[in-house]
């Protein structure tokens, strides 16, 4: 056996990783977006460890107080202190995010899939059943759903990602469509695959980009639509504090603390922005035709 | 294009079949049944003939099949709750929600569009930057939050708009007086649409740019304005149009938080109302005309494309 550069024996498999990591790095906002996301996630993670207060506990007498040395973003109006609700708000909100994300990728490539490899009555069926989940406002539907059947956070979460997975159906669907037909695919049914092999194996993997772009920007809608609701009352309820809901009360007392109602609505819109960002960095790079 | 139009509207009577048994079993899943159901003042024999009145003894899908067959006839039922009925409600409710939704299309339209084909006209410039970066904030700003913003700056701080509500009380119709009432709504409601607006409009504009004919008309000696309102402008107008369709479902959907801040009487405060109150009639309903809006709306971008495009109209 010739001596062969370990590293050059590896090459192949990873240079497609690491050309699409080298172009995403040469993106400076994408990059950025991605460092915040990081930070922002081990900050809620890690976070509440540092901080001394009880994100649920009540204080009337410390109500709206002023950042100061004992809390360091001041107090909300029921003297809760505010740094603990964001870093615990945080958790729930992100985690929300991530997970009805994780609900919508599984429903959705699930039916993508099965419709493009099975083409025929399934395929219209399953189609069909997406248009119709298309033509409901995804919000209209997620109120209904949440008011029917609770809003606990799992079912929060079960409920924006059963409501938000027609867009990766149709973008598994129509990926699948064009590799089925490729010899690659023809070469492994030739020597016998059988279809869920063929699908597993052979087909999704094709899709794995498409559907990481998918994820980060899912994860960007799951988070808008959870803060939305909860700030409405109806998606994540108090005491349990989450980015939506920490919102809920800060109309009232925008005059005597007007931070209680920048700090979660920025650290909303900074974290959605930069999971967009991420997803068009990753889009760019892992597939060159469609950089602009 | 009648055929297509044909087959593109029967598509649309499924797509609808689909939607009402979706939410029609969904709030069938209600534990405990409608919000009436769970009044404490009520008897056993006052609820068993609740019970019997809204069918609630049948099984489901015969439920369905006799709400189906109503509907079909244009009747909604009665609310579940205050028995008013349902087209009449609804009746009330959806000028609203047409009013805001028209007027932040219009507006994302009108911003959105010259604005792409600028950023693409001017690629990498200092427009397409702004476009861009628009766009960006347009897209995470939580609608939300954008409104208590809005309301704070120019309802509370400089008092030049107000803050809630559709009219001044006490004033007859007036077109100023409504128009400072939309400001605020329509700014928020537009602002969800506009980033998809300019998106899709520039890389319409980019990719039939690329495209062999205009540099054809560029080589034939078409002058710069020529080539992208008249040959350019025209192709990338589809995809537009289409984008223009599929925002219909998302604006109705921002309209329930939109109307719900600034208190406008609209079908998305009803949408609250009624899930809150577990009212399946009105959620039905609602479920039948919003879709309707957004399936019609999508007929019509299909008729738009044969307008647009003469090769639809022959296919």
């Amino acid at each position: 056996m010739p001596d062969i550069d370990p590293a050059l024996q590896r090459a192949p498999a990873r240079s497609g990783v690491r050309l699409a990591a080298r172009r995403f790095a040469r993106n400076r906002g994408s990059l950025v977006a991605l460092m915040f996301l990081i930070f922002v996630h081990v900050a809620v993670v890690v976070g509440p460890v540092f901080v001394q207060h009880a994100p649920e506990r009540t204080s009337p007498r410390n109500a709206l107080l002023p950042p100061g040395p004992v809390h360091l973003l001041g107090t909300d109006e029921l003297g809760r202190d505010h740094l603990a609700r964001l870093l615990h708000g945080g958790r729930v909100t992100l985690a929300v995010g991530l997970f009805s994300m994780v609900v919508s990728l599984v429903v959705g490539t699930v039916v993508g899939s099965v419709a493009a490899f099975f083409r025929g009555t399934l395929e219209a069926l399953l189609m069909r059943f997406t248009d119709a989940m298309m033509a409901i406002p995804s919000f209209f539907l997620v109120l209904v759903a949440i008011t029917v059947l609770g809003n606990s956070p799992a079912m929060v979460v079960l409920v924006i990602g059963l409501t938000s997975w027609m867009v990766v159906a149709r973008v598994v669907y129509a990926e699948v469509l064009t590799y089925r037909t490729r010899e690659f695919v023809n070469a492994a049914e030739a020597l016998g695959a059988r279809q869920m092999r063929l699908i597993v194996r052979h087909v999704l993997p094709m899709t794995v980009p498409s559907l990481i772009v998918s994820a980060t920007l899912g994860v960007a809608f799951a988070i808008l639509i959870e803060t939305a609701i909860s700030y409405l009352g109806l998606g994540i309820q108090p005491p349990v504090a989450s980015w939506g809901n920490m919102l809920q009360n800060a109309q009232q007392y925008i005059w005597l603390s007007p931070m209680l109602a920048v700090w979660p609505g920025v650290l909303t819109m900074l974290t959605v922005l930069a999971y967009n960002l991420v997803g068009d960095g990753l889009r760019d790079a892992l597939d060159p035709r469609t950089a602009r | 294009m009648l055929s297509f139009f044909l087959r593109r509207a029967g598509e649309g009577v499924i797509v609808m079949l689909f939607v009402t048994i979706i939410t029609f079993f969904l709030v069938n899943l209600a534990p405990g049944g409608p919000a009436v159901m769970m009044r404490m003042d009520m008897t056993a024999e006052q609820r068993d003939a609740l019970a019997r009145r809204l069918n609630l003894d049948q099984p489901v899908h015969l439920r369905y099949a006799s709400w189906f067959g109503n509907a079909i006839r244009g009747d909604l039922g009665r609310s579940v709750n205050d028995n008013r009925r349902v087209n009449e409600i609804i009746g009330q409710r959806l000028p609203v929600t047409l009013n805001l939704t028209f007027w932040s299309l219009l507006v994302a339209v009108a911003i959105g569009v010259p604005l792409g084909v600028a950023a693409a006209v001017w690629r990498n410039g200092p427009v397409d930057y702004a476009a861009s970066v628009l766009s960006v904030l347009g897209l995470a700003i939580p609608s939300f939050w954008f409104a208590l913003l809005l309301i704070l700056l120019f309802s509370v701080t400089l008092g030049w708009l107000p803050s809630s509500g559709m009219r001044s009380v006490g004033v007859g119709f007036d077109v100023v007086d409504r128009a400072r009432y939309m400001v605020l709504p329509v700014t928020v409601l537009a602002t969800s649409a506009l980033p998809f607006m300019v998106r899709y409009t520039r890389s319409a504009m980019l990719s039939v740019i690329a495209e062999d004919y205009v540099r054809t008309a560029r080589a034939k000696g078409v002058r710069e304005r020529g080539v992208y309102f008249v040959h350019a402008f025209r192709n990338a107008l589809i995809p537009v149009v289409t984008q223009v369709g599929l925002l219909i479902a998302r604006l109705i959907g921002g309209a329930v938080v939109t109307e719900t801040i600034f208190g406008w009487p609209g079908m998305g405060r009803l949408a609250v109302e009624a899930s809150n109150g577990r009212d399946f009639t009105v959620i039905m309903g609602l479920t039948v005309v919003i879709a309707s809006v957004v399936i019609v709306t999508n007929l019509l971008v299909d008729l738009a494309y044969g307008l647009i495009d003469p090769r639809v109209r022959h296919a």
